[in-house]
């Protein structure tokens, strides 16, 4: 069996599919390793063209998944009967969080979560970059936004965003597909947020990877076909995912070979050359030990699993774990909090409604923190509202007359259309602390005889400050907006739910505080790459996959002229 | 209190069937070959007894009703798989004690030798009416509550109300946010 090659992909999500593409369209014999089962585009979409009807007692997370998935069914959404085989049996893959709860909700599979995604494409902004250095929290990104730009041009152009422009520095407008109309009352609330706040607050399009016009490359990707079934794979390729765009042009290449159920665990280092020159990988079927050889490696396997991946990396150069001078290595830990807005019902357009169903509805971007009266005492940083308005029809406790709570009329009621109404949800930043941490568990094992994962990180103050912001703000757009019943709700949010952890193996200037540099290369081993969610130094509040897929087109941009040059 | 809490919850988890998802997401079509199957919770007693009750609360009109829709069915494999196992034996407890009522206030032995006018006077006396005191000193308005529950949320399940009369297309191929009515 070959096991020499030019370069070694450990992942094949969001990061890992870019590297694959990037690497062998540039000529490097590659090597892609995903610790779980292959899923082919279309063909392993067995729920894709599933209606309602067809899930026996319905479409959602029964007692079995509760079983099997008690810690992927806290999310209360992503393992119903249509995608709960794309998320982990937690049984088969134990992790502690004993102190503090922690939601690590994840699917092991060829394109790992880009197949279930929330798709919402929001470029960082210059704000993010600088905001650790103005604030003096953590440490400084050793990027800016201009070194990046150029890289959201390049993913967004080939993945397909649809969205629209508003020309705002806290978000930066991109290489968009026209994007999906907002609806009647949406279009409302856009004017009157514009017209009732002055502080430059707006609602836009939420901006996702969804494509509406044309094609992009990749295995037949068409336009959306609004059936908002996009967790169970889209047999149009209109969402973006490694499976249906990046792993397919990597294989057209001719470079790739693509393993599936291999673990790797840890990174080989060479004491004499001083980099790294392989890794170990368990075939997750027969439980055989394996040694791949390249000249450079892309951990792309998710923030969580490429930390424990280096911090089982040891060695006598790196006895704490590959990459770990600093001991930041797990620290750090990231997320967006969320689970707080507000809802309400709208007693206008009546005789308005709507067809189809846009996987995206409104965006109210960051308006917190950006200068000028913007500006909070309470908090630092910002937050994003991710919201939409529909029609549904009409509850029991609308369809009851006087005498008539069942029966002939009351059967008539129920289905007739109910009033208007719109949610929205805020998604925050939290800040980088250093006591948030994940650490390795060797007294506990997994069934391969692997260390398990232990999470201990909460939200403090600010955070808890910005919470009531959110929940506040969204309250009063509603309001002014004309909405009654107007509720605003907070849950308690528990870490990792919002399913962007972040931060583990962060980027920065100096060695003796960060794991990665400016080009996301260990600073001690520079043929190692991290480019998925561990590189993060702070987290912004917008969804983060974007920023992974560009910061790992320019890493390999790198590599590869690294390689040229015989850096590496 | 227990069991109030099991009905609450199990009332609630009917509830979010038509809120899971942007659109309706379940059910059990008429056309269904899934009717012929064995049963998975109730008995065929109470499938009997909730067939009757669902017709109350949809009866069979111009269009069909719970009957021809089969929603018990659909209730029943509901309950088997989504419903907590110490939940579900108080939905089964509840139903024995109503009818045992209905029997004990008609003296009847058998749920069969009730009318379905008589079953509807009783359903009608509790249903949205905390404060009915049946002939045992018991109130019901929490099952007859959970049964409306039961029945409207699989109705606006079934294949055939999502396509006749809430617009469910399978593939709608575009979106338009301003329609009129």
């Amino acid at each position: 069996m070959q096991n020499k090659y030019d370069a070694i992909v450990v992942g094949t999500g969001i990061s890992g599919g870019w590297a694959a593409k990037e690497l062998t369209e540039k000529g490097l014999k590659t090597l892609v390793l995903e610790r779980g089962r292959m899923i082919t585009h279309v063909d392993d979409y067995h729920t894709a063209d599933m209606d309602p009807w067809d899930f026996e007692g319905g479409d959602t997370i029964t007692q079995d998944a509760l079983q099997r998935q008690p810690k992927q069914s806290r999310t209360g959404y992503v393992n119903t009967e249509s995608s709960r085989h794309f998320f982990v049996d937690d049984i088969d893959h134990p992790y502690n969080d004993d102190k503090n709860k922690f939601n690590w909700i994840r699917g092991y599979h060829v394109g790992g979560r880009s197949l279930t995604w929330g798709r919402h494409t929001y470029r960082l902004s210059e704000f993010d970059f600088e905001a650790n250095l103005k604030d003096g929290i953590a440490i400084d990104w050793p990027i800016r936004y201009k070194d990046i730009a150029p890289w959201y041009d390049y993913v967004e152009q080939y993945i397909g965003v649809q969205g629209m422009p508003e020309g705002l520095p806290q978000f930066p407008d991109g290489k968009f597909l026209k994007p999906f109309e907002l609806n009647i009352l949406e279009k409302h609330m856009r004017k009157s947020i514009a017209n009732n706040f002055s502080d430059g607050r707006i609602l836009s399009n939420a901006r996702t990877a969804h494509i509406t016009e044309g094609t992009k490359p990749g295995l037949g990707r068409v336009s959306c076909q609004l059936r908002d079934r996009c967790m169970r794979g889209c047999p149009y390729g209109a969402y973006f995912s490694s499976n249906s765009s990046t792993l397919p042009a990597a294989d057209a290449t001719g470079n790739m070979t693509l393993m599936p159920n291999s673990i790797v665990h840890e990174i080989i280092y060479d004491e004499d050359k001083k980099k790294a020159k392989g890794v170990r990988v368990i075939d997750s079927e027969n439980n055989q030990s394996y040694e791949y050889f390249a000249k450079v490696i892309f951990l792309c396997s998710s923030a969580i699993a490429s930390t424990s991946i280096l911090m089982q990396s040891k060695s006598n150069r790196f006895p704490n774990g590959m990459g770990n001078d600093s001991g930041e290595l797990g620290h750090n830990l990231m997320d967006h909090h969320f689970q707080v807005g507000a809802s309400g019902t709208f007693e206008g357009f009546k005789n308005k409604t709507t067809f189809g169903r846009k996987p995206a509805g409104f965006f109210i971007p960051r308006f917190r923190n950006i200068g000028g009266v913007t500006d909070r005492k309470d908090f630092i940083r910002g937050y994003g509202y991710q919201g939409g308005a529909n029609r549904g029809f009409m509850s029991i406790a609308d369809s009851k007359e006087e005498l008539v709570s069942y029966g002939p009329r009351f059967k008539e009621n129920i289905v007739k259309r109910g009033d208007w109404t719109a949610s929205m949800g805020a998604f925050g930043e939290i800040l980088p602390y250093h006591d948030n941490k994940m650490t390795l568990n060797y007294a506990k094992k997994d069934k391969w005889g692997l260390p398990t994962v232990t999470f201990d990180a909460t939200i403090r103050e600010n955070e808890i400050a910005m919470r009531k912001d959110m929940k506040e703000q969204a309250e009063e757009m509603l309001e002014r907006s004309g909405f009654k019943n107007v509720y605003g709700y907070e849950s308690k949010y528990v870490f990792g739910n919002g399913i962007h952890e972040m931060g583990t193996a962060r980027m920065g200037r100096d060695p003796k505080t960060s794991v990665l540099n400016a080009n996301n290369q260990i600073h001690e081993v520079k043929n190692v790459y991290v480019t998925d969610g561990a590189c993060m130094t702070s987290a912004g509040n917008q969804n983060p996959s974007i920023t992974y897929m560009a910061l790992t087109a320019r890493a390999a941009n790198h590599a590869v002229e690294e390689l040229k040059k015989q850096n590496l | 209190m227990d069991r109030r809490k099991a009905i609450k919850r199990i009332g609630a988890s009917f509830g979010a069937i038509t809120i899971s998802s942007g659109v309706i997401s379940l059910v059990q079509s008429c056309n269904s070959p899934r009717t012929n199957k064995e049963l998975s919770f109730f008995s065929k007693n109470e499938i009997n007894f909730l067939d009757r009750i669902f017709e109350i609360i949809i009866p069979e009109t111009e269009s069909p009703g719970a009957n021809s829709l089969n929603l018990s069915k659909f209730v029943d494999a509901y309950v088997a798989k989504n419903i907590r196992t110490e939940d579900q034996k108080y939905l089964n407890v509840m139903i024995e004690e109503f009818i045992t009522m209905i029997l004990s206030s008609e003296n009847k032995k058998s749920i069969k030798d009730v009318d379905n006018k008589t079953l509807e006077k009783y359903f009608s006396d509790h249903i949205d009416n905390g404060s009915m005191i049946a002939s045992n000193g018991k109130n019901y308005s929490q099952i007859c509550n959970l049964f409306r529950e039961m029945a409207v949320n699989s109705y606006k399940a079934s294949e055939y109300v999502l396509i006749n009369k809430l617009g469910f297309v399978s593939i709608p191929g575009y979106y338009d946010g301003n329609v009129d009515i």
